[in-house]
């Protein structure tokens, strides 16, 4: 039962992130845009149009198509990812700032708490994949998938 | 019960490798695409920036003359710091709207502070339209207005402040 729910959350959040990462390839000045106007570090923002999409990209495909220890460290990378991007989001919601969230691309939904709570929510099922995927192989009663 | 015994610095190191993979091969199609970023060429987004497809609300020359005194009410002057110093609406703020001018965007901030209205006025409404717009998305509790014609609109009306703050405006039918 665990091992079919991981399996789901490894699908889902890796499907995901590839989704988002090729979505951000598309338009890639529009993204660089999105990014600028979280207004943090808005120099930074052509570099993170640059790296993020493809970063998203491996990771995600890494978790749903990755070996075990690999789909471990996937799964930190998205957690440190995912901090970055709830952390970006809730400073742009608290300082009440009026911008589309560029999540999957230029173009895409505002910023609300409704943004945040996905991101959080995200962020606890990269977590429990994490901790799933780092734990000893007979601690998760299954080998190397 | 999580018991981790290397497999968290296996994790840490493998996480490492996926985000330098994709770092390496995001600047290499980066690098590969006609349409790909390019930090010299970017330019950041400032509040004189256009504010996507959105309309701005367009308020008349003596709707805004009416509204002139009250205190939560400021008329901003979108223009260049010559044009304002050449003749503006007395009383109005000049909005500092420079590309190159890093600190704009935090200073038009502060002249909407507090603020419930806030009329912007150019040269002509398409002038001032996307500064309005981009203050609309940077201070979304504020009333942002742009007022229709622009200063010509104003003068032409007959509008005027006399100088000093606000409050202090007056109508006036003839320049």
């Amino acid at each position: 039962m665990i091992v079919a729910v991981m399996w789901l959350f490894r699908l889902g959040l890796g499907g995901l992130f590839v989704f988002a990462g090729v979505s951000k390839l598309r338009d890639p000045m529009g993204f660089a845009q999105e990014i600028s106007h979280y207004q943090l570090a808005p120099q930074l923002a052509p570099y993170g149009a640059m790296l993020l999409p493809a970063i998203e990209i491996v990771l995600g495909a890494a978790l749903v198509i990755g070996s075990r220890r690999w789909r471990a460290g996937a799964a930190l990378g998205l957690v440190g990812l995912l901090l970055v991007f709830t952390g970006a989001v809730l400073t742009a919601v608290v300082r009440g700032i009026n911008i589309d969230c560029g999540c999957f691309g230029a173009g895409a939904s505002p910023v609300t708490w409704w943004t945040v709570a996905r991101d959080v929510g995200l962020l606890a099922v990269a977590g429990t994949a994490l901790i799933f995927e780092a734990r000893p192989k007979e601690a998760t009663g299954g080998g190397e998938q | 019960l999580f018991v981790p015994r290397r497999p968290i610095p296996d994790a840490i190191l493998r996480a490492t490798l996926l985000l330098s993979l994709g770092g390496a091969l995001g600047l290499a199609q980066n690098a590969a695409r006609k349409d790909g970023v390019r930090p010299s060429a970017f330019a950041q987004p400032v509040e004189c920036s256009g504010g996507d497809h959105a309309v701005a609300v367009e308020i008349s020359p003596s709707d805004a003359s009416a509204m002139c005194g009250k205190a939560d009410v400021v008329v901003a002057d979108a223009r260049t710091p010559q044009r304002f110093s050449e003749g503006h609406v007395a009383g109005a703020v000049h909005l500092p709207c420079h590309a190159d001018d890093p600190h704009s965007t935090a200073a038009s901030l502060e002249v909407v502070a507090g603020r419930r209205t806030v009329i912007v006025y150019g040269d002509s409404t398409a002038e001032a339209t996307p500064v309005a717009l981009a203050l609309q998305r940077r201070a979304p509790g504020v009333d942002v207005r742009v007022l229709s014609g622009g200063f010509p609109g104003w003068s032409q009306a007959g509008l005027a402040c006399a100088s000093g703050p606000c409050d202090s405006c007056v109508e006036t039918r003839s320049r």
